[in-house]
């Protein structure tokens, strides 16, 4: 598992954690029932505060991405990636959609869109 | 009870300073870094909570016990480290230790001799003979052998260099681990709390000014820039510390997203150093100049 | 408290060193001063170390460290006090040796004859130079009372010696009242006066001590 603090990025520290942690959940490199470091040991890692990690357990607990058993400590929850991929799946298609709708405002094509996406795609 | 330490209402006054109504609050697990310029009565509040001077008024306690009236039994699980030396110069590590050991009833022999491994400390070389550093792993090593519950420290860490400052720092940080201890920590080198504290006080002139989770306060507080026009209409922003030069002014302010909300485009807003949160909230103190 | 009083030795090796040569010095050249001669050997040697453990205490600042120990007030001022005794006996001890180790071997030397009442004069000199000093050691630290103390120790060195001689000189039965006496008596007449100003002493130290702010 890696997590990379950036001190200078405007996103608190917290919420970097609990991206990267999700996203690691989300791509499959956190497996469901791994366990994860202690709060206190990821804070030492990082050189960071206790309760910065706390609070993005806590978070990341809440919104049901990782269960924490009280003296033994937390493990990536059994969610399902699957529903969890399909509601993001629909959040791009409903962007998607309203990117459609704006393009056809101004009278683009779906080629001319296609060629967009690739480009951001690819990066 | 999770407190490790309370000070409450506490006050003590001397002809020329006076530490009025310190409030502190210190919860275990957690590392709470003590802050202010010279002379704003951190070393006094250390003091006080080590019985060294009186109280005035007031109540501390530690481990939930009254600081005098269960005071050996509270000093048996309290690790100091001062800034100066007060041990025996002339005596050796070994002969310093050997003094100190029969004080305590938890004295671990084997954690001494671990830590002294650790940091290289030469046994049998007199404590005068020993670099400030060396000096204070010292204190360490004889605060961390008798597996002291709280950790006091009155500016551990000036007039080292950074790399045994790291070096310090990052010992605490492991202590840490254990999240039935405590750090008490006062400094005027902020940048060394940043990674370390959970807890941020500042005090000044003997005045608590505040006292917060740094994540808090990193998170809501703001440097704020923007023209002398704005900080003429915005009358009712409270700012702290303003600068003012002849294209703009320059301040702290504690609620970021209030003036995000507001005044987003109006000034522009810098993340802001527990330095700069510092040097602003104790500007215009007087006499109390910051040394760095 | 033991680990306190050995403290008050181990600080000052050199100062014990010296105060044996001291001793050595004193007892075989000013032997024909007779038990005066003893007695500022013994004070001197209190003086030295007593005070000097006090000096060391003040230069290192060391009661912040010792008060930040589980150690009770009581205690670093007992242990004080303690070490008067132990250190007086000490020098005792010193011109004892010295004594039988020329009389054994039958060196051609004359140290200080050992008498009763040159160790009961020494020891009460000691005892009640160290009841003075130190309550003022204890409320003001060794430095600013260092003046008072030296002050005191002469005083008591030239006053002390003279008073002796003159006991010797003038009333001889005087200084023989403490061997016709019954031990019981010789108690009562030296000890109990002097523990009770040392106590008295160390009760007010204590008192100043506790106040005392670091």
């Amino acid at each position: 598992m890696n997590i990379i603090i950036s001190n200078s990025a405007n996103e608190p520290i917290y919420l970097q954690i609990i991206n990267q942690i999700k996203s690691q959940i989300l791509t499959g490199d956190l497996k469901e029932g791994q366990a994860l470091p202690s709060i206190r040991s990821l804070a030492k890692e990082l050189e960071i505060s206790v309760i910065t990690t706390k609070r993005a357990y806590d978070e990341l607990e809440k919104d049901g991405f990782i269960v924490t058993v009280a003296g033994k400590g937390s493990y990536v929850a059994p969610v399902n990636t699957d529903i969890l991929k399909e509601k993001k799946m629909k959040m791009v298609e409903q962007k998607l959609s309203e990117t459609i709708t704006e393009a056809k405002l101004i009278g683009m094509s779906l080629e001319e869109l296609k060629k967009i996406l690739e480009l951001l795609y690819e990066g | 009870m999770n407190k490790i330490l309370e000070i409450n209402n506490v006050s003590k006054h001397y002809k020329d300073f006076s530490l009025k109504n310190i409030n502190i609050s210190l919860d275990r697990g957690f590392v709470m870094g003590f802050i202010g310029p010279n002379g704003a009565g951190k070393s006094t509040t250390i003091r006080l909570i080590m019985n060294l001077i009186k109280k005035d008024s007031g109540e501390i306690k530690i481990f939930g016990f009254d600081h005098i009236k269960d005071e050996l039994q509270i000093k048996e699980k309290i690790g100091f480290v001062y800034d100066e030396n007060h041990f025996y110069e002339e005596l050796t590590v070994k002969e310093m230790k050997n003094i100190i050991r029969p004080f305590y009833k938890n004295w671990d022999e084997n954690a001494f001799l671990t830590y002294a491994k650790k940091f290289s400390l030469p046994l049998n070389k007199q404590i005068k003979q020993l670099s400030k550093g060396m000096k204070m792993k010292f204190s360490l090593a004889i605060a961390l052998s008798h597996h002291a519950e709280l950790l006091i420290m009155d500016e551990p860490t000036s007039g080292l260099d950074p790399l045994i400052r790291s070096e310090l720092l990052h010992i605490l940080r492991s202590l840490m681990e254990d999240e039935n201890k405590a750090i008490f920590f006062s400094t005027h080198i902020t940048s060394d709390l940043e990674k370390i504290a959970d807890y941020i006080t500042i005090i000044n002139n003997g005045e608590i000014i505040l006292s917060k989770p740094m994540d808090e306060l990193l998170e809501q507080y703001v440097i704020v820039k923007g023209s002398k026009e704005f900080l003429e209409t915005a009358t009712n922003l409270s700012f702290i510390g303003v600068e003012q030069n002849k294209f703009g002014f320059k301040a702290l302010y504690n609620d970021k997203k209030e003036l995000l909300d507001r005044f987003g485009n109006q000034v522009m807003i810098e993340k802001p150093t527990l330095e700069d949160i510092l040097l602003f909230s104790t500007k215009g103190s007087g006499q109390n100049v910051p040394s760095y | 408290m033991f680990h306190l009083i050995k403290k008050d030795f181990l600080v000052q090796k050199k100062s014990v060193f010296l105060s044996i040569v001291f001793i050595l010095f004193f007892s075989l050249f000013f032997s024909k001063i007779g038990a005066p001669g003893f007695l500022i050997g013994v004070l001197g040697v209190t003086y030295l170390l007593a005070l000097g453990s006090s000096a060391i205490d003040d230069k290192n600042n060391s009661d912040k460290m010792l008060i930040s120990l589980p150690i009770k007030r009581n205690t670093i001022v007992l242990a004080k006090y303690l070490s008067v005794i132990v250190i007086a006996a000490f020098a005792i001890l010193i011109n004892l040796l010295i004594y039988l180790v020329v009389d054994i071997l039958k060196l051609p030397l004359q140290p200080i004859p050992f008498s009763l009442t040159g160790m009961a004069g020494s020891i009460i000199v000691s005892v009640l130079y160290c009841s003075i000093s130190f309550p003022v050691i204890f409320k003001y630290g060794f430095l600013k009372s260092r003046m008072i103390n030296s002050l005191l120790f002469f005083l008591l060195i030239f006053g002390g010696s003279a008073w002796i001689s003159y006991m010797t000189e003038n009333n001889p039965k005087s200084l023989f009242i403490l061997s016709s006496l019954s031990n019981i008596e010789t108690i009562f007449v030296i000890l109990l006066p002097t523990i009770f100003i040392f106590v008295l002493s160390y009760l007010l130290s204590l008192t100043f001590y506790k106040n005392r702010e670091f």
